[in-house]
Formats: C-alpha cells, sequence, structure tokens
C-alpha cells in the first residue's frame, strides 16, 4: 500500500487558504531561526530542537485539522505548536522560562502545550506521543464527534515500542488517528538509514494493516495532499494511515549540537528544496498569489516574532513557589 | 494486571499521565485510574510477585493507593475515580478472598487519611496491604505477653499520612513498619526516616526511640525467611520494646 | 414451686442488630449479694459501646459464672440467682450446662432479625421491627441528629423481650434511610414519620424521641394527634434557646476519626462510652454519598439566628392533647436541661436512652 503520490499543485487550494499556508510556514521559519539565535545569547534555559526546514509537514498536515482535533508532538515541537494555533507570544515565554508562558514558564521548549487548542504537548520522550494519540482518537470514537489525532514522530520514534504498539492498537481499534512519521536522516546523531531495518518506515504500514504514504517534506502541496485523504479517511471512520515525511531539519539535533555525524546536506536543501521557495515559486508562477502578498507576510510574521521576543525578555519569572504548584489538583 | 508488569508503560505512567498538571502550567487533569495487583503470596515467582507501591510513590504527580480490606477498597475506589489526579491502585493479590461489611451505597474514604486498626500504647506498627492482617495477628499475640501494639494502616501512600503515625509514635515512643518491598527506600524506610526526623524536633524523649523494620533482605521472591510473617512482626515487636524500655 | 423454676439466670444481653458477643469488664455485685431489679451488675464493652447491665432479676447471686476479661455470646449466662435454700448442687449443674453451651458454639448461631425498607414519600425508610406485631399499640422510636436506629440498642430489644412490638426507623438522611432530604424542615421530616406509621399500617403508636427526634415526633403529633398514643421525649431539641451549636456544625463537617471523636464525647456524661467502634460507624455513615448535604440541611432547622435552636417544641405541643414524657440527662452537653418543665432528670449526658437506659425503658413502659 505505500507509494509516491503524483506531485499535487497549488490550483487546488484558495487564495486564502494559500495565505494561511504561507505565514503558518513563515512564521515557524522566522520563529525557530530567532530562537536559534536568541539561544546563543544565553537566556534561554534547558534544551531546545528547532523545527526549521519541516514546515511544510506541520503546515500541511494541521491545514485540515480543526477544533475537534488534536494533535501530539515532539522534543521538536515549536512548529507543530503554530500549526495547530497556538500562539507565539505564549510559546516565546515559555521557551524563555516565563511565568507568561503557555505553560506558565513550567514546561519549557519541550513541554508547549494548548490543550485549548488540542494542542496536547511537545514531548520529552521519544515516542510518547502516539500511545497518547490513541487515546484521544478513542475519545473522539466513543463520543462520535468526528475528531481525528495525529502523532507527529521522528525517525528514532518510528523504532520504538510505544509507537509500534500505537499503529497496532489503531488498526485493531479502527481509530481515527493519524501518524506522521518525520524522517529527517537523523536520531539525534544516528541516521535512520542505519537504524530503521526497512528503507522506509512507511513499509512498516503494511505491516499494522493501514495504508502507507511516503511524501516529499519539501513540498507543502505534497503533505498537504497525503494529510487530506488520511484525515478524510479518519473521520469517516476508515481508520488510521501511516505518512512518511521525508526532509532535512536545517539545525542539529539540539542547539549546541556539534553536528559532526552530517555532511554539509543542509546548505544544499535550503539552496534547492526549501519548503518556502517553492511554495512561492509554486504559487506566484500559478499566478494565484502575488510576491507582493507573500513580502507582506514575511513582514508582518517577522514584526510578530519580534514582539513575542520583547514580551518574553520583559515577562517575569515564576515564583519559587510555582515549583510546588500544579503538581497534583488536590492533595 | 500484576504491578510487575508496569514497566512496560512506565513511561505512560511516569513521564505522561503524572507530569501533564505540572508540565502544562496546571492547564490538564489526568483523571485516570490504572488498577494493578501486588504482594507475594502466590508462589509466583519473580515476575508477579513484588510490591512496587514505592515505586510508584516515589513520582510527584501520582497519587497511590493499596486498600487492606473491602471497605476501604471501594470507599478508595471511588475517591480515585471522582479523583482528578492519576491513582495507582493497588490491590493485593492475597486479599480478594477476604470479605468485610460493604455498604451497598456509594462512599468515599479519603485520600492520605490513615486508619488506626488497634490502639494500643506500647509500640505503634505501620502495616499496609495484606501485612495489616499479619500484623493484627502479631498484635493479639504480642498481647498475651503483655505488649499492647497499636496498628496503623495508612491506606495511601501517596499522600501519606504522617500526622496520624506520629501522634501514635510519640504516644508509644517505638514504631515496627512492616513492609512486603524490598529494604532499600521503602515504606519502612521512609516512615521509619520520616518518623524519626520529625519525632526529633517533636518530642523529647529521643533515646527511647527506637525504628525497627522488617524485612532486611532483598529477594525478587519475597518468601519465607525474606517475607514479614506473624512471628517475625512480633519478634521485631519485641526488640523495640526491650530496646526503649 | 421446684427448685429449678427458682433458678433465675443473668445472661449476655444483645444490644443491637450487630452484637454478637460481648465482654465482661467488671462486676459490681459479689457471689452472696441480694440483688434487686434495676441495680448495676456488670459492665460489659461490646464493639460498638460499653454499657452497665442492669438486672432484671431479684435475689441472692449464687453464683458469678463469667470471668471479667471473658468475651461471651449473646445469651450466654453470666451468673446464676437464685433462693438461698436451693442446694449448691443444683447450682453447679446450672453452671455446668451453661459452661457447656457456651463452648458448643450453639449461642452464636440463631437468626438475626433484619432491617426492612420501605418507600415514604417518594423516600426509602430503613426500619428494624422486633416483638410481636399483634401486641396493642407498637412504640415507634426516633432518633436525633446524625443517629440512627441503632440509638435504641439498650431499650429496643428489651421492650420486644417484655412482649411489645418496637420500631425504630431511620429518618431520611439518615442510617441506611435514603439520603435525599428535601428541604430538611421539621414539617418533611414529621410527615416522613407520619407516612411511615401509615406504611406499616400502625394506626395509633406510641411514640419516642430523642433530641431531633424529640421534637420531630412532637410535630407529629400536632398533625396527627389521632395516631400517637404517647409521646416520650428524650433530651428533646427545641425546649431552650442554648444548644451547642459547635457540636452541631462540627459534626455536620467532621471528616476524620480525629475531629469526629471528641465531638461525639461531648455526648456522653461518661465519654470513656465512646468506643472506636461507635466512632467508626459514624464515619461510615458520615462518607455516605449524600449524607454532607443532608447534615447541612437539617442543621438549617436545628439553628437558627445567633445560633441558638430554631425549633420551639413547647410551641408545637401547645393544645396537643397527648400523654407526654420528658426526660433529660442531667449532664447533657449538647441540650441543657430547660427550667420550668416537667421532667425526669436521670445520671446521663444527652444520650439517656443509652447511659441510663433502664430509667428510660422505665418511663416508655410506664405508658405503655
Amino acid at each position: 500500500m505505500t507509494g509516491t503520490l503524483p506531485t499535487p499543485t497549488s490550483q487546488e487550494l484558495t487564495p486564502d487558504q494559500l495565505l494561511d499556508a504561507y505565514r503558518v510556514m513563515r512564521t515557524i521559519r522566522d520563529f525557530e531561526e530567532r530562537v536559534h539565535e536568541e539561544f546563543a545569547g544565553g537566556d534561554i534555559p534547558g534544551f531546545v530542537h528547532l523545527y526549521a526546514g519541516e514546515e511544510a509537514s506541520a503546515a500541511g498536515v494541521c491545514a485540515h485539522l480543526d477544533g475537534r482535533d488534536a494533535i501530539a508532538s515532539t522534543h521538536r515541537g515549536h512548529g507543530h505548536c503554530i500549526a495547530k494555533g497556538v500562539d507565539i507570544v505564549g510559546m516565546m515565554a515559555e521557551i524563555y522560562g516565563k511565568s507568561t508562558g503557555s505553560c506558565r514558564g513550567k514546561g519549557g521548549s519541550m513541554h508547549i502545550a494548548d490543550l485549548s487548542k488540542g494542542m496536547l504537548g511537545a514531548n520529552g520522550i521519544v515516542g510518547g506521543g502516539p500511545p497518547l494519540i490513541c487515546g484521544r482518537a478513542l475519545a473522539s470514537k466513543h463520543k462520535g464527534d468526528g475528531g481525528v489525532a495525529v502523532a507527529f514522530f521522528g525517525d528514532g520514534a518510528s523504532n520504538q515500542g510505544t509507537t509500534l504498539e500505537s499503529l497496532n492498537l489503531a488498526t485493531v481499534w479502527n481509530l481515527p488517528a493519524i501518524f506522521v512519521a518525520e524522517n529527517n536522516g537523523y536520531a539525534e546523531a544516528t541516521s535512520s538509514s542505519w537504524s530503521v531495518a526497512t528503507d522506509d518506515i512507511a513499509d512498516r504500514a503494511a505491516a499494522f494493516g493501514m495504508p502507507g504514504v511516503i511524501v516529499d517534506g519539501f513540498d507543502f502541496f505534497a503533505v498537504h495532499e497525503a494529510a487530506g485523504e488520511a484525515v478524510a479517511r479518519a473521520r469517516e471512520g476508515g481508520g488510521p494511515t501511516l505518512i512518511e515525511v521525508k526532509f532535512t531539519r536545517y539545525f542539529g539535533h539540539f542547539e549546541g549540537d556539534q553536528q559532526l555525524y552530517r555532511a554539509d546536506e543542509v546548505a544544499n536543501a535550503r539552496e534547492k528544496l526549501d519548503c518556502l521557495k517553492r511554495f512561492r515559486a509554486n504559487v506566484t508562477s500559478g499566478g494565484q498569489l502575488t510576491g507582493t502578498q507573500l513580502d507582506q507576510i514575511d513582514s508582518e510574521v517577522a514584526a510578530a516574532v519580534d514582539e513575542a521576543v520583547v514580551a518574553a525578555k520583559a515577562a517575569p519569572k515564576p515564583d519559587a513557589a510555582d515549583l510546588l504548584t500544579d503538581v497534583y489538583v488536590s492533595y | 494486571m500484576f504491578i510487575d508488569f508496569m514497566g512496560v508503560c512506565f513511561d505512560q505512567i511516569f513521564n505522561q499521565a503524572a507530569k501533564f498538571r505540572y508540565m502544562f502550567g496546571g492547564h490538564a487533569v489526568t483523571p485516570v485510574v490504572v488498577r494493578t495487583m501486588w504482594g507475594a503470596g502466590l508462589r509466583a515467582a519473580a515476575q508477579h510477585s513484588q510490591s512496587l507501591l514505592s515505586v510508584f510513590t516515589h513520582v510527584p504527580g501520582l497519587k497511590v493507593a493499596a486498600p487492606s480490606n473491602a471497605y476501604d477498597a471501594k470507599g478508595l475506589m471511588i475517591a480515585a475515580i471522582r479523583d482528578d489526579d492519576p491513582v495507582i491502585f493497588a490491590e493485593h493479590k492475597m486479599l480478594y478472598d477476604t470479605s468485610a461489611d460493604v455498604p451497598e451505597e456509594s462512599y468515599v474514604l479519603p485520600f492520605g487519611e490513615a486508619n488506626v486498626v488497634r490502639e494500643g500504647g506500647d509500640v505503634t506498627i505501620v502495616a499496609i496491604g495484606r501485612m495489616v492482617h499479619t500484623a493484627l495477628e502479631a498484635a493479639e499475640e504480642l498481647a498475651g505477653s503483655g505488649v499492647q501494639a497499636e496498628i496503623i494502616d495508612p491506606r495511601t501512600t501517596s499522600p501519606l499520612d504522617v500526622e496520624t503515625i506520629l501522634e501514635s509514635v510519640e504516644n508509644t515512643g517505638r514504631l515496627v513498619v512492616v513492609d512486603e518491598s524490598n529494604p532499600r527506600c521503602s515504606l519502612a524506610t521512609d516512615v521509619a526516616a520520616t518518623s524519626h526526623r520529625t519525632r526529633s524536633g517533636r518530642c523529647g524523649r529521643e533515646s527511647s526511640w527506637s525504628p525497627a523494620r522488617t524485612p532486611r533482605c532483598r529477594s525478587p521472591t519475597p518468601r519465607g525467611p525474606v517475607h514479614p510473617g506473624r512471628a517475625k512482626i512480633a519478634g521485631a515487636v519485641k526488640t523495640a520494646v526491650d530496646y526503649a524500655r | 414451686m421446684p427448685d429449678e423454676d427458682r433458678i433465675q439466670r443473668v445472661t449476655m444481653p444483645k444490644w443491637g442488630l450487630s452484637m454478637k458477643t460481648g465482654k465482661i469488664v467488671d462486676w459490681f455485685v459479689s457471689e452472696g449479694d441480694t440483688i434487686a431489679k434495676g441495680d448495676d451488675i456488670v459492665d460489659i464493652e461490646t464493639d460498638k459501646i460499653a454499657g452497665t447491665l442492669e438486672s432484671s432479676v431479684e435475689g441472692p447471686l449464687r453464683r458469678i459464672i463469667a470471668e471479667p476479661g471473658s468475651d461471651l455470646p449473646v445469651g450466654a449466662v453470666l451468673a446464676v440467682v437464685a433462693p438461698a435454700d436451693v442446694p449448691d448442687a443444683e447450682i453447679d449443674a446450672v453452671v455446668e450446662e451453661a459452661k457447656a453451651a457456651i463452648e458448643s458454639g450453639a449461642l452464636e448461631e440463631g437468626d438475626e432479625p433484619e432491617p426492612q425498607l420501605v418507600e415514604v414519600g417518594g423516600r426509602t425508610i430503613s426500619y428494624l421491627s422486633l416483638g410481636p406485631e399483634e401486641a396493642g399499640d407498637p412504640v415507634v422510636l426516633v432518633h436525633g441528629y446524625g443517629g440512627d436506629k441503632n440509638s435504641w440498642l439498650f431499650v429496643q430489644q428489651p421492650l420486644a423481650e417484655d412482649g411489645h412490638r418496637a420500631v425504630a426507623l431511620d429518618l431520611p438522611g439518615h442510617g441506611a434511610s435514603g439520603k435525599d432530604v428535601g428541604d430538611g424542615s421539621l414539617q418533611t421530616l414529621a410527615d416522613t414519620v407520619t407516612g411511615f406509621l401509615d406504611a406499616l399500617d400502625i394506626g395509633r403508636a406510641h411514640l419516642v424521641g430523642h433530641s431531633l427526634g424529640g421534637a420531630v415526633i412532637a410535630a407529629v403529633a400536632k398533625a396527627a394527634p389521632g395516631k400517637v398514643a404517647s409521646l416520650t421525649l428524650i433530651a428533646p431539641a427545641g425546649f431552650t434557646p442554648e444548644v451547642d451549636a459547635e457540636y452541631l456544625r462540627g459534626f455536620a463537617s467532621a471528616s476524620s476519626r480525629r475531629e469526629l471523636k471528641p465531638l461525639v464525647g461531648r455526648l456522653f456524661a461518661d465519654e470513656a462510652l465512646v468506643t472506636r467502634q461507635l466512632v467508626d460507624d459514624l464515619l461510615r455513615y458520615k462518607r455516605l454519598d449524600g449524607v454532607d448535604k443532608a447534615l447541612t440541611a437539617v442543621l438549617g432547622t436545628l439553628l437558627g439566628e445567633g445560633d441558638r435552636q430554631a425549633i420551639d417544641t413547647p410551641a408545637i405541643l401547645a393544645g396537643v392533647d397527648v400523654p407526654v414524657t420528658v426526660v433529660w440527662g442531667e449532664s447533657d452537653r449538647i441540650v441543657p436541661v430547660p427550667d420550668g418543665v416537667e421532667l425526669t432528670r436521670v445520671r446521663a449526658g444527652h444520650m439517656p436512652q443509652m447511659e441510663a437506659a433502664g430509667e428510660v425503658l422505665g418511663l416508655v413502659k410506664a405508658r405503655l
């Protein structure tokens, strides 16, 4: 059932949908580039894993989701948050560990969540998300609310027992669940060509009785089309889908990663494959949008990210007493 | 399922369920109850015999209940279901066949409220689950030799009703903790240490203070010599009484 | 008269439904003493309560069988009373027979009377009926705030043994009855008792009420005097403005043994009577779903402005033509003994039916 879809075009989306998609991808890119710069300043605590280069995946999948739907993310979760509509002011403050953050500064980069947006959290545990979305999808199925749950996970997590068990359960329970394997080539420093037993992660779908597709992760439209089919199938009770999205991450595994394990494949990707560049070329050559419209978004996003950073820096830190709150509802 | 099997879902329990509320800044509740079977007694070898309460008790965000009788089990289960925090509900496998008067109606036994199962002024025995019954047998035996044991069943190890334990220990001056688990980082060491520390600050009779713990050995199959029985409990009590006479 | 008929046995009483055994604490009389009916003869402890057994026989105490500290089944012979001229050998035979009965275990079996349920005004009421149904106007026992039919453990069984029908019920929100009390008003509670009498086809009854139950049966008599043969009010609510509001509020809110035990102690003149089991049973009741709400609602019926009693029982009774007996514990710390009311004082706290059960029993029987 694994296959590569023909490259779709921008013709199937309305100009407004295209503008929204571009804004999401541009916001993710600017946000991550800025966090990269800010992290070097030393004011951001803990670990930060950046999503730059992978924008088309989050944007292409989440374009099909609405308030009924939920996503579970990874340690590389900023892009998923933004694509699911989480406010970047709260996100940036969270990354800075400030009390105004999405999680009051208690989660940080690896645990940004906004349950009100159906964003079930970035996750510090590789393979932590798939079981969560099985639960969420099961809840939607029981409630009959038409909701779909999506787990984003990496090539490393694709080898985890929790992921494989979740794939199995999703079929056994016929869940409205979608598994998006974001294969950026490396689990930390371990190459997926070495660590994944199959040629493609999507090949594993057959073993769990669900469709598996491979898409070019630099191509928003390819992701969008594959996700659209999966979401429609899930909503109609047709069960789960595994989508493998292939691309390259632009930064290291974490901020500070010396990346001695890979040759400079990033320069080539940024130059020739970049999802934002391809999107711009696609929509402007087809005539759906003008360069001016996209430039306008670029400047709005730049200002918004700047504001988020200024606000995050100015915001107060949590109190020491906050270490003891929210551990339990009651104790 | 057997508490020994929890290893396969540690991440979901420890890192996901237990942490959501804190990590998400109080914006999440995780109202889940995980029922599990614990304790020795079925002679079922190393992977079906453990008493891993302390492992779960150790994790912030989790609550742990371990009822010793049917009445407590119903009240604690209803409390657990109504609780918005994740609860590990540990049912001792050797207690399924015991019976007690249980009201038809719903009722809640609050977490963190120990039960003084037996009153006595000479020694405090803290025991949980099946060990409550073993301790009671030991207490009856001890009563024959003039030693009156007070038995406290904490009922939940997280939260733990430290206050009731301390009140009793301040009265008796002696503490024996009966714990089926392995001795390091166990309910036994925790209760002994907690009582001793607080007691030092609260009570001047330091010299009469004598914590004793059972068991003393490590084994994945807690049976026979490494499992606390009536005689061993009585022996520990006598040691404590003699120490602080 | 043959000697056998002149030998009387003092037996382990049955105090309450769940009592199976009792522990002999201490004898107040010695072999050779002559005892009279109503004398305190022995302290007995059950898992619920400690109490004093009052003699129902009279004459010389020939032999004490039950040693202090022994735990004996209900019905076990504890002592033998017989005139001095009954030969020792015959007394010895009774003692041997008594010991054999205890050892055989035969005393521990037997059918237990079970509480029953009846629907009254959409509420489920639990009650226990003891004694023959055909025996005259029955005695109906109504407990107080937070109590239940077990309040009558020293009274109900002796009434039944004496050939009377004695029925104890749990008010709405109490004991094993449904926990819905509606508005919790005195009217609602009284209507329930009236409806209960109808539901059991009891045309007329001697009503005995303790504390809140006293006010409730007064209201029943006011509304339906024809159904009431007499009223026995035991430390009834509503006779004085004063009341231990702290007790009432504390009882309503207490959720642990630690909180509850000192409060329950205030009910008794002798706080040693409060056993762990008594407190545990109250806690078990208080934990039931709906009890909190019920007790809070009824608390509003008892307590008025400035923490004074909201009920005026003498006003309710004004003009009610029914014989009334009032009995009060002289050490009552919950509702003080009122001035200017014709009443019998007994040596007790707020629970005369437990602490001075014999006298209360006598007063109830006097109306039958």
